[in-house]
């Protein structure tokens, strides 16, 4: 016989799940230690960290400093905060400026986009024999957020959309040794689109017959106990938890995007993810690390796009920066004013950033500008960020970091970053993680020098 | 190498030597072609030394299981000594030894950025001229190409250059046979025998002389291992004999449920079945052999079409013309083949099962389709076929008679459910 009452049929009843959380931990917790001499902040439920793939050009974006190829257009004015601000890429921008803080004394570790962005999702450098075991920010932000979970939950906490996966920007990192409660939730939007979470009307009758079905027809999910391999375990996991969101009345409040909060948005790729990342948010549906990507920042040829001027009318179709600043500018200045608006600002840092700068003075005979780890900016807002200024300062050409402007005195590394993230959500950014396969800890964030000379820290210099 | 049953040690003897004029027509260069480092502007300058080191850490890794990565850039001690003690007692010089087995292999594009090398043995020999670009600096060091596992060294016998002697004793070393037998059994079980099988620790495998405590024999079942390379060996290192071995095994053939109380330790003495997920292209394709709606899928750069996405030589073949069967099978974990593929689940996976349009389409009546020819048939042969054609074998009695309960409701509709449900089972996705 069938077993009668199996664990899926516990969910369909609704009946409290043991754990709480849309996905439920499979393992023990890892052995743990932290040398906890630090506060977290706490100051935040939610992060979203607006990924720009590629690496911006700092000179014309967040720390504008105009060269003789800088284009007429680009429309330099300095703004009321006394920031000189590029109006012809992000108009709208000016807007939250109040809000944010900008960070110009930013530095990465590495020139190729793979080796940044592994520093930028995990905090550490790669190294071929721990890269796979090495779990990213927002898997780490899973784990410890597994006790908060309630089970008014439908998201898992780490979602990411859109990440521009292949050989040049590698990968997005997920999460390593962690077990599957960890891992992200992963959709891309960009052409075709890929959202199995939202049931069209006309078939929601019968997939909820196909699911009562599917529970008592599914022998292979029903057997119990340790005997159950590791594999079946997780896959019931993650179907029960795919079927939690798909089932969920607050789903459809997140994915049917409305078309005047798309225009607002800019109505792209990036535009409508932000837009779900704001949905998110206002639903508090248990989302804590939201990895929102954009493709397309690296910019070595064309950088100020095609001088083609009959395409004008939107100026996101001239290419290099006014494309991607243009999604940009509509996607994050809407995101900040709603996230105002609705007072969940204050809960929810948000990010902005890529793997590293552009090189400064002339461009390259294509028009464009190469890697350049010296100098990258970042901006931030909410989660109890202190807006309205500019922390830091480079050269007149902006490739040089002249002032550093914080209590290390030093770049703000990508470690510094992942401590600050870790932080505001009240996670101690020292603890060790035990229980790898090559044996070794995961510490949070280390120190980047082996004696402690160049320690990691939060940015504390961006709440005070 | 399966389909023309070439022997693996005559396979990997040609991979490692081969030289071509152009790669694109000679198949084994590109081995070496592929773990070149190029400095420069990152097109048609290659750095040697660099591409030396690549061939040495990558031909150990592959061949013999030993995974040399971390020794490349620092000696083993005061690293390693908690992961390998074998491992823990090499130098960094051992790896450009092992590398300079391939001091004069030149490696070079033919055309700028199109992807077609030059591989010969034209190159000087492994210098510590040069810069690394992936590594830290080298320093002086004695260079005589040697083996790093018995230490045999050069002897420019007539005839054979530095990479066929390279060749020669790789393959002719027990552990060349140990780490081919040892990575089958993992693709198959799940697991290695040593796992992971890339992370053989020389000095922890020999049952007569165990290693210090706490240290343990690495393998599982070390007679198992070596028995199973000894017949390797004796028939004539073929790929084909030693798979019809494994799977023949009482243990391959074991249910993956295991009716008694499991422990963690247990996992590797084989006393259940590994479960895996399927990859993403043999989801795909085997959703579509399920329910016998296909499409073709064209190849970048040839005139023809293929009915499995398994067939596609680069996962963007059909990324501009099924954007958003490549959306979903990036989330199945499809990489462009440079990157190893994850067959991890993820919610993102179990969701689409149960709610793409790719699988809503394909589960529908359709013309041609599996369903529309077994409509035609008694409902006792309709479900009798959708389980063989899903999860490989027929329905229990209790199975068939929901089945058919679903199914006598409304054909066509219950059908459709049915086949819905057999794609969303857990034992359609994961082989177990």
């Amino acid at each position: 016989m069938f077993p009668t009452l199996t664990r899926r049929k516990l969910w369909q009843y609704g009946a409290v799940s043991v754990t709480g959380g849309l996905l439920a931990p499979l393992e023990r917790r890892l052995n743990a230690a932290a040398s906890s001499k630090v506060q977290p902040r706490g100051s935040a439920d939610c992060v979203i960290f607006l990924n720009l793939v590629g690496g911006p050009s700092q000179m014309d974006t967040f720390d504008y400093k105009p060269y003789k190829f800088t284009p007429e257009d680009l429309d330099a004015r300095t703004h009321k905060l006394g920031i000189l601000w590029p109006h012809g890429l992000l108009p709208k921008t000016t807007g939250i400026l109040e809000d944010a803080a900008i960070i110009r004394s930013m530095a990465a570790w590495e020139t190729l986009h793979n080796l940044g962005q592994f520093y930028l999702q995990v905090g550490h450098a790669f190294n071929a024999a721990r890269a796979k075991e090495m779990p990213s920010i927002g898997s780490i932000i899973a784990y410890e957020m597994a006790s908060k979970a309630r089970p008014s939950d439908f998201l898992p906490p780490f979602v990411s959309m859109n990440f521009p996966a292949g050989a040049v920007n590698g990968t997005l990192i997920r999460e390593g040794y962690l077990d599957s409660s960890a891992a992200p939730l992963t959709f891309d939007i960009r052409k075709g689109g890929n959202m199995p979470f939202l049931l069209k009307d006309d078939y929601r009758e019968r997939f909820h017959q196909r699911l009562d079905f599917l529970h008592s027809f599914d022998t292979s999910r029903q057997q119990q106990g340790s005997g159950v391999s590791k594999m079946v375990r997780e896959w019931d996991s993650f179907s029960t938890a795919a079927e939690k969101m798909i089932r969920s009345p607050q789903v459809a409040g997140i994915f049917n995007l409305g078309e005047a909060d798309r225009k607002r948005y800019g109505a792209s790729a990036f535009g409508d993810a932000c837009l779900i990342a704001r949905n998110m948010v206002s639903a508090d549906g248990g989302a804590r690390f939201i990895l929102v990507n954009q493709g397309g920042w690296d910019h070595h040829g064309d950088i100020y796009g095609k001088t083609d001027k009959s395409t004008m009318e939107d100026r996101r179709a001239r290419g290099g920066l006014y494309s991607n600043c243009g999604d940009l500018d509509l996607a994050l200045s809407s995101l900040a004013a709603d996230l105002k608006g609705t007072n969940k600002l204050e809960r929810t840092l948000v990010c902005v950033m890529g793997e590293f700068g552009r090189t400064p003075g002339n461009l390259t005979d294509i028009k464009g500008r190469d890697h350049w780890p010296g100098v990258r900016c970042g901006m931030f807002l909410g989660g109890g960020v202190k807006g309205g200024r500019v922390i830091g300062a480079t050269d007149d050409q902006g490739g040089k970091i002249t002032k550093f402007d914080w209590h290390k005195n030093r770049p703000v590394y990508p470690e510094d970053v992942t401590a600050t993230i870790y932080s505001v959500l009240g996670i101690d950014w020292t603890k060790r993680l035990g229980g790898s396969p090559s044996g070794r800890e995961f510490i949070y964030v280390e120190d980047m020098s082996p004696t402690g000379f160049i320690g990691s820290t939060e940015i504390k210099e961006l709440f005070t | 190498m399966l389909e023309l049953n070439v022997p693996y040690d005559e396979f990997v003897r040609e991979m490692i030597t081969s030289s071509a004029v152009s790669t694109w027509t000679t198949g084994p260069a590109n081995f070496v072609a592929r773990h070149r480092v190029m400095s420069g502007d990152g097109y048609s300058e290659m750095n040697h030394e660099d591409t030396a080191d690549e061939l040495a850490i990558w031909t150990t890794r592959l061949f013999l299981g030993v995974d040399m990565e971390c020794v490349s850039c620092h000696d083993g001690k005061g690293h390693l000594e908690k992961v390998s003690l074998w491992l823990a007692k090499r130098k960094r010089a051992e790896v450009w030894r092992q590398a300079a087995w391939f001091g004069k292999t030149y490696v070079a594009p033919v055309y700028g950025r199109i992807p077609e090398f030059r591989v010969n043995d034209s190159e000087k020999g492994y210098s510590l001229k040069t810069k690394s670009v992936t590594r830290l600096p080298r320093y002086p060091a004695d260079l005589t190409p040697t083996f790093v596992l018995d230490g045999t060294r050069y002897d420019a016998r007539p005839g054979e250059s530095e990479r066929e002697q390279y060749a020669r004793l790789l393959t002719s070393h027990s552990q060349f046979a140990r780490a081919i037998v040892n990575l089958m059994w993992a693709e198959l079980m799940g697991r290695g025998i040593v796992d992971p099988p890339f992370g053989f620790d020389m000095d922890r495998q020999d049952p007569a002389s165990p290693p210090p405590a706490p240290w343990t024999i690495q393998p599982s079942h070390p007679e198992l291992l070596n028995a199973l390379a000894e017949d390797f060996r004796k028939h004539n290192h073929d790929l084909r004999h030693l798979m019809r071995t494994i799977v023949m095994s009482n243990a391959y053939q074991l249910s993956s449920y295991f009716p008694g109380e499991w422990k963690a330790t247990y996992d590797a003495y084989f006393a259940r079945h590994n479960t895996r997920r399927m990859s993403a292209e043999e989801f795909w394709d085997a959703v579509q052999d399920s329910t016998g709606v296909y499409d073709s899928y064209k190849v970048k750069d040839l005139d023809r079409k293929f009915k499995y996405v398994m067939e596609a030589s680069f996962n963007q073949d059909f990324a501009g013309s099924h954007p958003q069967l490549f959306n979903l099978l990036q989330d199945w974990g499809q990489t462009d083949r440079e990157d190893p593929p994850t067959k991890r689940a993820s919610m993102v996976q179990a969701a689409s099962l149960l709610n793409h349009d790719l699988i809503q389409n394909r589960v529908k009546v359709t013309k041609g389709g599996r369903l529309e020819k077994l409509l035609a048939k008694g409902d006792d042969e309709l479900v009798s076929e959708l389980f063989l054609a899903t999860i490989s074998r027929p329905p229990s009695a209790e199975e068939k008679a929901k089945s058919m309960q679903l199914v006598s409701r409304n054909r066509e509709r219950g059908a459709e459910d049915l086949l819905w449900a057999l794609l969303n089972r857990a034992d359609f996705i994961l082989v177990q």
